[in-house]
């Protein structure tokens, strides 16, 4: 339209550069916060929490053809390690208290992606006895995705927009920071 | 080398009198065993010495709403061997049954599944505790009459439960 909307700046795709300055050559200069949000983005450790079919579909992005690597995503077999929790699969009354403590394990900053309709929703078990209707009942969640399960593309998708998200982490305050003063 | 299966039907009508026995289906023999010989029965197919139907191919339950069901499939591993599908009724308050753990090692798990799920206590099991649900899971939800929680929260460690499932969990 001609018109260029400010809000849209840091939704741009190349959300995993880092803001720099240049003034001399081989020196740059940026903010902490960006370096910050620069280094989180970009090496977003997933633990690995397969549990049910959406699994397969997260080892596939995970293989070599997909090669979720190259996001700097690197899966971690301990909660410890892991700064993002994919849940890939429907969990149950019994999965429940087990994940909320896995949760709870993870340093934060923490993120977690639900993935597919039984994370996001329970989906086609919505309303099971033994199922809960999405996962967001238990812990928050940043990016849902859908799909039964998501084709690696719609996790590599989902996964940049929550690079997207940790881009902008923080910067809504500022901008209004700004304004004020 | 287990018997064909109409020999076999005729053995098991010979042993157990109160049995109906029936072959609708060639290679399979279908059995209704009253409680009381349940656990002979199981016994007279498991063991070398009766039919040597080694394999429980199967075994679960069905809610009738007046009665519950145990229906277990049994054979052996060759290609000879008849497919045996035994159905035995339990009263549905306080339902009871031996297990036949001791005769199909197999059976520990699908049994304590149908206590889970059903409410059935296995007398003789050795570790008879919930296998699918969280302990403090309230009702058996493939009983006809259960009821969900309306709001189907999760219940995170809180909640008392069944009773009985405590029990078997202490």
């Amino acid at each position: 339209m001609g018109i260029k909307d400010e809000s849209s700046d840091y939704l741009r795709k190349d959300a995993h550069r880092l803001p720099v300055a240049r003034f001399l050559p081989g020196v740059v200069a940026t903010r902490l916060e960006d370096l910050v949000r620069w280094g989180r983005r970009n090496s977003l450790w997933y633990l690995l929490y397969g549990i049910a079919c959406c699994a397969i579909e997260l080892m596939a992005t995970g293989a070599a053809h997909y090669d979720f690597d190259r996001f700097g995503m690197i899966f971690r077999a301990t909660p410890r390690q892991a700064d993002l929790m994919i849940v890939a699969g429907t969990v149950n009354q019994k999965m429940a208290d087990r994940l909320v403590r896995l949760y709870q394990q993870m340093a934060e900053p923490r993120w977690v992606i639900a993935m597919g309709a039984c994370a996001s929703t329970g989906g086609p078990y919505h309303g099971a006895y033994n199922v809960i209707n999405g996962v967001d009942r238990l812990v928050p969640v940043d990016v849902y995705l859908a799909g039964c399960p998501p084709r690696p593309e719609a996790l590599i998708d989902a996964a940049l927009l929550l690079m997207e998200k940790i881009a902008r982490e923080g910067k809504d305050a500022e901008r209004r920071a700004m304004r004020i003063e | 080398m287990t018997p064909a299966a109409a020999s076999l039907a005729d053995q098991i009508k010979q042993k157990f009198p109160r049995a109906w026995v029936d072959t609708p289906v060639e290679g399979e023999v279908h059995v209704r065993v009253d409680l009381k010989d349940y656990r002979e029965f199981s016994w007279f197919l498991s063991s070398k010495d009766g039919c040597g139907l080694t394999y429980l191919s199967a075994l679960t339950a069905v809610d009738f709403q007046d009665k519950l069901q145990l229906v277990l499939l049994v054979t052996a591993c060759q290609d000879s061997a008849p497919m045996v599908e035994a159905r035995v009724d339990l009263p549905r308050d306080d339902p009871k049954a031996p297990s036949v753990t001791s005769f199909w090692p197999g059976a520990n798990w699908p049994e304590r599944e149908v206590f889970d799920l059903f409410g059935v206590e296995f007398d003789g099991h050795p570790d008879l505790r919930t296998i699918l649900l969280p302990e403090n899971f309230k009702g058996y939800p493939l009983r006809k009459d259960f009821e969900d929680l309306p709001s189907n929260e999760p219940a995170l460690g809180k909640g008392e439960g069944s009773k009985r499932r405590q029990d078997a969990n202490r």
